[in-house]
């Protein structure tokens, strides 16, 4: 008789647990985030800003962003501050992939339109701190502006293995990159929160959402888009179907419920491409555009007057050119970026004595003493020559348009500095890049 | 600062990590010993436990971190079976009966196969997804929940319920409901579990069949 009562209470109890956590759960599922839709165009969500006319750039203006020699950098991203400044960030350190690398940021001067010293944001111990978990490295940040008003930065790391390992971290900034938060993850994935990677620019959403592209690596690769509330948590996550090939989306959003997201192949030697028309719910089976893709990462910006453009490297096979496209435009033609004008005429690969000049001669046209070169070019020789030819690789591109309708333009410069150039599309009549 | 759910994350990974450091206890130690925990057993555990927690000169993290970093966020799943396994091997709480951890890792194992390969790519179709809010994924929690009482099942509906509060105190760094059912550790004891029982059966009934001819 014990027995049972005790049975019975033990069952009560079990029911009322049962009950009382079903009913939490649905009260949370009920109140869960809304269906949100893009914001078009994100540039909007700060006052527009009006460059001196002296400060202006005339049609095409080529800097360096990255001012340390001798280190491996690589996935810059730019974001636009209140006072229509440009914030960069970047990776930086003895190799892609070590210990040593960290988050480096620098800022354009809206009015000196100089960029100043670079510094650091986040390192590994930072990280690992932060996050009160090992890290082993980090990697590709990207820097946007949230809804909100506050900068946003998401970064891959690695605890366990390669860049298959990934998780993203992110940090908030409510003082324009003064100042940032602890860093905290993202969890997007149930197995140990590996392979999500993100390198493109987020899309504003509206109830202060945010879309971020991200990418899987892990057995297999597919492209992803995030859906981040406005507290920085993950409430949703949607894979791109067919995108199996593929990685490094980048999504341009045309209305509220509409967007493209085109992606790097890793087969194929074309763009990949996948819309939406609701929002990002769904997205339509990936499929190749006509613009080519050499296994490299594309960008893509959203213009005010509504164009598309995107940057990417224009071949089949290499990353030795870089070029604008405009989309929807058959008429255009596309705007060569790389390489510049001091390694026109030279046939690829070149000699290691051949890069070294062309290196040289740019960076020495960018005002770089010769110790200063010497390093750079040994940086860039160690990551992209063999014995006897080298590479050139223009690669990472990012894109952003400031409110003075200057179009931006931030890429890998052979692995050994971050380069920048400023069209002034109103004033952008040649491609003519050669600095 | 830390946050609570950093500080729930590293008490989970300290507490898994010493219930696995019980298991030399009861396999490698003499019989005598078994099922029985003395003194100084609680107090190397004990010991463990807070070595563990407690940062470790010269690093950022305690040793748990590190541990975290490798194995990732436990599930309450998990955490609950491994408070269990300790209080049993420590204090002689009741352990959980195999008719109840059958279940309950037979359904874990099931879980597993549906939601690792989807949400590792296996087709375009991702399970996971679910997991930041789905009715469908709560009304198939209910009807689990709701068969295992039929079956006369505490367990298994219980950890379901212990996962579904923590979720919706966002108890952990996930959003995602799965990640507080189970994780990719659970799930490979269960698959380990699931198939080793499997296989006892085959040959169980390999030996019957045998034994039935040989009589004839």
């Amino acid at each position: 008789m014990t027995f049972r009562m005790r049975d019975a209470s033990r069952n009560f109890l079990l029911a009322a647990l049962v009950l009382i956590a079903f009913a939490a759960a649905a009260f949370k599922v009920f109140n869960g985030p809304p269906q949100a839709t893009f914001v078009v165009p994100a540039v909007q969500a700060l006052p527009k800003v009006q460059l001196p006319g002296s400060a202006r750039p005339s049609g095409f203006q080529a800097q360096f962003v990255s001012s340390v020699p001798g280190k491996a950098v690589h996935a810059p991203s730019v974001v636009e501050l209140r006072d229509g400044s440009l914030r960069a960030v970047w990776f930086s350190g003895s190799r892609e992939g070590a210990g040593d690398v960290t988050v480096q940021t620098a800022v354009f001067g809206k009015t000196s339109q100089q960029w100043g010293p670079e510094a650091s944001l986040f390192d590994r111990v930072r990280l690992q701190r932060g996050l009160q978990r090992y890290v082993k490295k980090i990697g590709n940040p990207v820097i946007a502006r949230a809804p909100d008003g506050s900068l946003q930065l998401w970064m891959v790391n690695v605890s366990l293995g390669g860049w298959a390992g990934s998780a993203i971290t992110w940090s908030r900034s409510v003082d324009d990159g003064a100042t940032w938060s602890s860093p905290r993850r993202l969890v997007t994935s149930p197995f140990l929160n590996i392979s999500t990677l993100v390198k493109a620019a987020p899309v504003a959403m509206t109830q202060g959402d945010i879309s971020l592209p991200v990418y899987h690596e892990f057995i297999t690769k597919f492209a992803e888009v995030l859906r981040i509330d406005a507290n920085g948590r993950v409430v949703d996550k949607v894979r791109i179907p067919g995108s199996r090939t593929s990685l490094q989306p980048v999504v341009l959003a045309t209305s509220a419920q509409t967007a493209q997201a085109f992606m790097r192949a890793t087969r194929g030697g074309r763009v990949m491409s996948s819309t939406t028309q609701d929002a990002g719910q769904t997205w339509s089976i990936a499929s190749p555009i006509a613009a080519p893709n050499p296994n490299s990462a594309l960008a893509g910006v959203v213009l005010q007057d509504g164009s598309r453009w995107l940057a990417l490297n224009p071949t089949s096979a290499g990353r030795e050119k870089l070029a604008l496209i405009k989309l929807d435009d058959p008429a255009s033609k596309e705007i060569a970026v790389e390489p510049a004008s001091q390694n026109k005429g030279l046939t690829s690969p070149l000699t290691l004595a051949d890069y070294a000049a062309v290196l040289g001669a740019e960076l020495k046209s960018k005002g770089a003493t010769e110790p200063q070169i010497a390093a750079y070019v040994s940086s860039a020789q160690r990551q992209l020559c063999g014995d006897a030819n080298c590479a050139q690789e223009f690669s990472y591109p990012f894109l952003l348009q400031s409110r003075d309708g200057n179009l931006h333009l931030v890429y890998t410069w052979h692995r050994t500095r971050i380069k920048h150039i400023q069209f002034d599309l109103s004033n952008f009549q040649s491609p003519g890049p050669g600095s | 600062m830390i946050v609570p759910s950093d500080v729930f994350a590293l008490v989970s990974v300290a507490i898994a990590l010493c219930a696995v450091a019980m298991c030399p206890f009861r396999f490698w130690l003499p019989s005598w010993f078994k099922g029985r925990a003395t003194g100084w057993v609680k107090a190397w555990i004990l010991a463990l436990f807070i070595a563990l927690l407690v940062p470790m000169p010269g690093a950022s993290i305690p040793l748990a971190g590190f541990f975290r970093g490798i194995i990732g966020d436990l599930s309450i799943t998990l955490l609950v079976l491994s408070v269990w396994s300790l209080c049993h091997r420590l204090f002689d709480i009741a352990a959980i009966s195999k008719h109840e951890l059958t279940a309950l890792l037979a359904v874990v194992g099931a879980a597993a196969v549906l939601l690792y390969p989807t949400a590792l790519g296996w087709g375009d179709w991702d399970a996971y997804r679910p997991g930041w809010g789905s009715w469908w994924f709560l009304a198939a929690l209910l009807t689990l929940c709701g068969a295992s009482a039929w079956m006369g099942l505490r367990v298994l509906p219980a950890l379901v319920a212990l996962a579904l509060l923590a979720w919706s105190v966002g108890l952990i760094e996930s959003g995602n409901l799965w990640d507080y059912l189970l994780d990719p550790w659970l799930s490979a004891f269960a698959l380990g579990f699931v198939f080793i029982k499997c296989w006892q059966i085959m040959v169980k009934r390999f030996d019957n069949r045998s034994n039935s001819r040989s009589s004839h």
